[in-house]
């Protein structure tokens, strides 16, 4: 695990009110884990609607590991329109 | 009168040398070529002008025009544009404004108006429905913006100058409301005429061809509008300065004078801390679904926000993280009546200057105590804002760093920084108008700000290049906002711009630039519509005329060319498609071997495909488009 500091951007930022979170992650992938966490509406962010950067450089793969003071930009696309599934009632 | 539908169908000429008006001849035939707005100005400019006119001669003309769908209903449509020789430039300037001016024109019965001649004293125009009125506007001279259009006539629509262009400040600005035609120094224009305002209002609309499929066509524009993540979304939430953040990771926010393209402190300058911390509430131009402006405080007053240009040019270009300081200068500039880019543009530039000592001027990046003051010794050209009046070039000659005056052709660059996105970096160099990030083709949006193509690679982006500067100078002689074009990037993409469609999209659209290439020099081949492209539906329906793709590159191309037929005659030469040695020299990235932009390599594919020579349509290409050549005209 690497702790790493998260930034927001666009309409993720606006509708989340998530600005900059510390976070614990061994890669990109986590981070949207554990931003989606953090979302108290039923907003979802995945790494395929945001352009996400590592240290200023483009991050190609949710794989990517990270590291200690690693800074990571989610800049999410223009609009997030995804819910989190509904829990079915058994 | 026209048989076409959609016009108003009359041009009024203005003489204020006389004080007289009449009718201007303006046929169906001028009108299929031209559609309007900034084609039909520059086609009555290209016949009109000589080899030594300039922007201060009684003889140099202001032509306000509008499109055939201002006032049809159509969204975001209630553009005008205003033509001129510019006197920052000495070439012809377009510029844009979203005001209510052109809606008013065209209720008052004309598609447009040229103003000619020069008043003996200050006046101001008042048009209406058959009548015009030379007013004396002695008691409107040296008023702000505001406070001018408010001892103007109420309901009508407005075009308004402040102490900067009374006092010919070489990018001063004409308003329309809060919307300003910024660039170029429409205003100086203005003021050198002594003329304070124009006024238009009446009661006749515009009859169109097909009522009920244009109302169906404009219901569809709209649900497409509202339901793109760019326009419907993006835009209405954050405004355009919701682009710092991505322009930021792309290394395109001009930073201290264009010397990087990331802003350490972007964060505190960005449209999430201004949604934040600043927004009172969106708006838009009248008929705009958009609502891209922003409406903040300042001074305790609700008043239009910065766009992108303004806070990235009075921001991050000037080592400036103070967004409330922005929104405050942005309001003084207005009130002054001054192009925000070009003021900002050469403030900056002084600043460099200032710093590497070629003139000791007081102004320093990250020091702000002072700049209101500039801007009024500008807008009043007192003290060094006389210099700083004249535009970064002039200053250049003045005072040395040319290869650091941030201009293309006399005009100051938008906030996009081109060394990380080449594709822009074109585009500024072979704009008509010069350094203008719209009438370049607005690559940059493809090339980080909606789509992800190769922003740093040189192929195909001649190609994709002329396509959209020839697509969107029709856009914007219809009537239309240019904010509009954005539905055609697919929705999808945009909503995913890491996803393996959005992979696909990007390196497509670089692999098929041979494919743009061919449709932009055999335009035929686009002979359909798309259901994305509402345009030429929207133009057959208002005016009767046939419309598809094809003819609106068409008529985009024969504007481009007639454009740069204007700037010939009026002198410009080969080699004025250029950019200062800083964006085409320089690393932006040291080590970083494509952070540069490769001027000459793009220039040449974008001359072969354009059908010119060294930056000159060749007499091939003339005679095709059925221009006259320059040696016949002059």
């Amino acid at each position: 695990m690497a702790r790493v500091t998260v930034k927001c951007f666009g309409v993720l930022r606006v509708d989340s009110k998530i600005d900059t979170v510390d976070i614990e992650s061994s890669n990109i992938g986590e981070v949207f884990e554990k931003i989606n966490a953090l979302i108290e509406s039923d907003m979802t962010v995945s790494f395929s609607q945001a352009l996400t950067y590592i240290n200023g450089d483009l991050c190609t793969s949710k794989h990517e590991k990270l590291h200690d003071g690693d800074e990571v930009w989610v800049i999410s696309a223009a609009s997030l329109n995804v819910k989190k599934p509904e829990k079915k009632t058994p | 009168m026209s048989t076409l539908k959609g016009y108003a169908g009359r041009v009024l000429k203005v003489d204020l040398s006389n004080e007289t008006f009449e009718d201007f001849p303006w046929s169906d035939e001028d009108r299929e070529r031209t559609i309007g707005g900034k084609i039909m100005a520059a086609d009555i400019l290209f016949h009109h002008i000589t080899p030594d006119m300039k922007a201060f001669d009684e003889d140099n003309w202001l032509v306000a025009t509008t499109g055939p769908l201002t006032g049809c209903g159509c969204p975001s449509s209630s553009r005008f544009n205003i033509s001129t020789i510019s006197p920052l430039t000495n070439i012809v300037t377009s510029s844009n404004c979203g005001g209510d001016f052109g809606l008013a024109l065209k209720k008052a019965g004309y598609d447009a108006v040229i103003i000619s001649g020069k008043a003996k004293k200050p006046v101001y125009v008042e048009i209406t429905e058959g009548d015009v009125v030379f007013h004396d506007a002695s008691d409107l001279w040296g008023l702000h913006i505001t406070p001018a259009q408010d001892k103007l006539p109420a309901k009508a629509g407005k075009m308004v100058i402040g102490p900067a262009g009374e006092n010919q400040v070489l990018y001063a600005a004409v308003f329309s409301g809060e919307r300003a035609a910024g660039r170029g120094g429409v205003g100086a224009v203005f003021g050198d005429k002594n003329l304070k305002a124009v006024t238009a209002a009446g009661t006749l609309k515009s009859e169109v061809a097909d009522k009920e499929a244009l109302r169906a066509t404009n219901k569809k524009w709209i649900e497409q509008i509202r339901k793109h993540p760019l326009t419907g979304k993006q835009l209405p939430r954050l405004g355009t300065a919701g682009l710092v953040a991505p322009m930021q990771a792309h290394r395109i926010l001009a930073t201290k004078n264009f010397s990087d393209g990331r802003f350490d402190d972007f964060e505190k300058v960005s449209g999430e801390e201004l949604a934040e911390k600043y927004l009172v509430k969106g708006s838009g131009c009248t008929t705009c679904v958009i609502q891209c402006t922003r409406r903040v405080t300042v001074n305790g007053k609700v008043v239009k926000g910065p766009e992108l240009e303004t806070l990235g040019l009075l921001g991050p270009n000037l080592m400036n993280s103070n967004l409330e300081l922005i929104n405050q200068w942005n309001y003084e500039l207005d009130e002054l009546g001054m192009d925000t880019m070009s003021t900002a543009g050469t403030i900056a530039f002084a600043m460099e200057l200032n710093e590497k000592g070629l003139w000791d001027n007081g102004l320093e990046f990250g020091k702000f105590d002072n700049l209101s003051a500039v801007f009024d010794d500008i807008a009043h050209r007192r003290g060094d804002g006389d210099i700083l009046a004249d535009g970064t070039k002039r200053v250049a000659e003045k005072f040395g760093g040319k290869d650091f005056a941030i201009h293309a052709k006399g005009m100051e660059l938008a906030a996009y920084e081109p060394r990380g996105a080449v594709g822009q970096g074109l585009g500024y160099a072979t704009a008509n108008r010069g350094g203008c990030h719209l009438n370049a083709g607005y690559l940059v949006v493809l090339e980080g700000l909606g789509l992800n193509i190769n922003s740093y690679t040189p192929k195909s982006k001649a190609a994709i290049t002329i396509f959209f500067q020839n697509f969107m100078e029709t856009i914007s002689a219809a009537g239309c906002c240019l904010f509009t074009s954005y539905v055609v990037m697919p929705a999808p993409v945009v909503r995913k711009p890491s996803s393996i469609v959005a992979k696909v999209v990007n390196v497509g659209f670089i692999a098929v630039g041979p494919v743009i290439a061919l449709m932009v020099k055999f335009p035929a081949i686009a002979s359909m519509n798309l259901p994305m492209i509402m345009y030429p539906y929207a133009l057959k329906h208002a005016t009767g005329m046939k419309m598809n793709i094809a003819k609106m590159l068409k008529v985009g191309e024969y504007g481009y060319n007639i454009e740069r037929q204007c700037n010939i005659i009026l002198g410009q030469q080969a080699g004025a498609d250029t950019l200062p040695k800083r964006l085409t020299d320089e690393l932006q990235v040291p080590g970083d071997k494509r952070t540069k932009v490769p001027l000459d390599k793009m220039l040449k594919s974008y001359y072969r495909i354009r059908g010119w020579k060294d930056g000159m349509p060749t007499k091939a290409t003339l005679k095709k488009l059925g221009i006259t050549e320059q040696a016949e005209v002059s």
